[in-house]
């Protein structure tokens, strides 16, 4: 499997965030495993990971419905971090929602490079991990 | 003996009278116009505006079968979504009880038997069958407002007056000033209307600053078809951004971790004020206080 160096997850929900970070935590496929509760927060780790105080992610997994910024208000404010940043990570969402609209939405983000519905496993993370990282 | 032209003269106001009732038949959808009625025209126009009479009473019949019949199927949807909404909040409580339930016995009666991460898990389980008992309750709170409910006088000084008693421990350990003006009579939901103060001042209390004696005031003056209430406090405020999503169901600005609830107080409100044929609204900056309006009309 392939192995990165880093992983961020944003979800307001904890329990979500502990299960997704013991599944990739399981499957051995990252270094570091971040986890975030808020858009903002996503951010802010972002912004000083560029200042050199984080580990930049090369891949992040976003959920949708948050309070305050809900993941499509996140990736307005990550359309204005710096290209350095944007070019080095891979972004993909990860949702509860069946709702078509919101896929087809995801998938029209140049941003956004994948849209997987909960709840994660091994065989999903392994998809995306072979699809995006292989090479 | 009449001349002609008074003769024609009455036959014309005859005729216009004809019209003006039937007119009058065809608004209040009354009008039984046909062919017999050609009778009744004297020349080519007169003919020429009974016809028109016809088909314009004949157009606004189909609209009305038309607009009845969208009545009736909006009526049953609605019923049914109410319906819908009841049995699955109930259906769904059941397994989550037992859920819960066997959660904490699990938590009282095998406690010794579990490890650290055991017992992580089992508060996991817990916290969230807790939040979506607290969820569905709230959403069946939501679709019962305003059902087979009576309309009454109600005295709105003395429905926030028993709001604060409630409040009254909260509003003291926060130290909190409270100003009510002069408040009306309405025509409305008792109930309802005592669950819109609740939320409103609830909620000017909760989001206040922590650095700040929280200041809340309630007034309301007279326009011309309703009366408008104003609900002013100097708390967090809210971001521009976030305006126009907060009176829907569930949505919240904040973490759980940071204020509790499961954000559908104002859609609580929002439904409250509407079922009273008013509307509500917010003016706010983020760290400048907010300022909740409704309105109820008089006649409601």
């Amino acid at each position: 499997m392939v192995r990165l160096n880093c992983i961020l997850l944003i979800d307001d929900d904890e329990p979500t965030n502990y299960l997704n970070k013991k599944l990739i935590r399981e499957a051995g496929c990252a270094d570091y495993v971040v986890t975030k509760e808020s858009g903002e927060e996503g951010l802010d780790y972002l912004v000083s990971c560029a200042e050199g105080a984080g580990t930049l992610p090369e891949l992040i997994f976003l959920d949708i419905n948050m309070p305050a910024m809900n993941g499509w208000e996140f990736l307005d404010e990550y359309r204005k971090l710096d290209e350095s940043i944007q070019s080095e990570v891979l972004l993909v969402m990860l949702s509860t929602s069946l709702n078509p609209d919101d896929r087809k939405r995801a998938e029209s983000m140049e941003e956004v490079a994948g849209f997987i519905n909960k709840p994660f496993n091994m065989v999903t993370l392994d998809e995306v991990l072979e699809d995006y990282f292989k090479n | 003996m009449l001349s002609e032209r008074q003769k024609e003269n009455e036959g014309k106001e005859e005729f216009l009278e004809f019209v003006f009732k039937e007119l009058m038949a065809i608004s209040k959808g009354t009008c039984t116009l046909d062919e017999e009625a050609f009778e009744k025209a004297n020349n080519q126009d007169q003919l020429q505006v009974l016809e028109g009479l016809i088909y314009l009473n004949e157009d606004i019949e189909l609209y009305k079968a038309e607009l009845d019949a969208k009545m009736v199927a909006l009526e049953k949807k609605n019923e049914e979504l109410a319906q819908f909404n009841y049995i699955a909040s109930h259906d769904l409580q059941e397994p989550l009880r037992t859920v819960t339930s066997f959660s904490k016995l699990l938590a009282k009666e095998n406690k010794d038997v579990l490890n650290e991460t055991g017992l992580e898990y089992l508060d996991f389980i817990l916290q969230a069958s807790e939040r979506m008992q607290q969820l569905i309750m709230e959403l069946l709170d939501y679709s019962r407002i305003g059902r087979d409910k009576v309309l009454m006088d109600i005295d709105c000084n003395r429905v926030v007056e028993l709001v604060l008693l409630d409040m009254s421990a909260r509003t003291n350990e926060d130290n909190a000033q409270v100003e009510i003006g002069e408040l009306p009579t309405i025509k409305g939901y008792k109930m309802e209307m005592r669950q819109l103060f609740q939320n409103l001042l609830s909620n000017a209390l909760k989001f206040s600053k922590k650095d700040e004696t929280p200041r809340i005031k309630i007034s309301s003056q007279r326009e011309d078809s309703h009366w408008l209430f104003k609900i002013e406090d100097n708390g967090i405020g809210i971001a521009e951004r976030h305006l126009h999503k907060i009176f829907g169901i569930f949505q919240r600005l904040h973490s759980r971790k940071k204020y509790e609830g499961t954000g559908i107080g104002l859609a609580h409100c929002k439904k409250i004020v509407e079922i009273h044929n008013g509307e509500i609204w917010v003016d706010s900056e983020k760290g400048k206080g907010s300022t909740f309006y409704f309105t109820i009309p008089f006649n409601y």
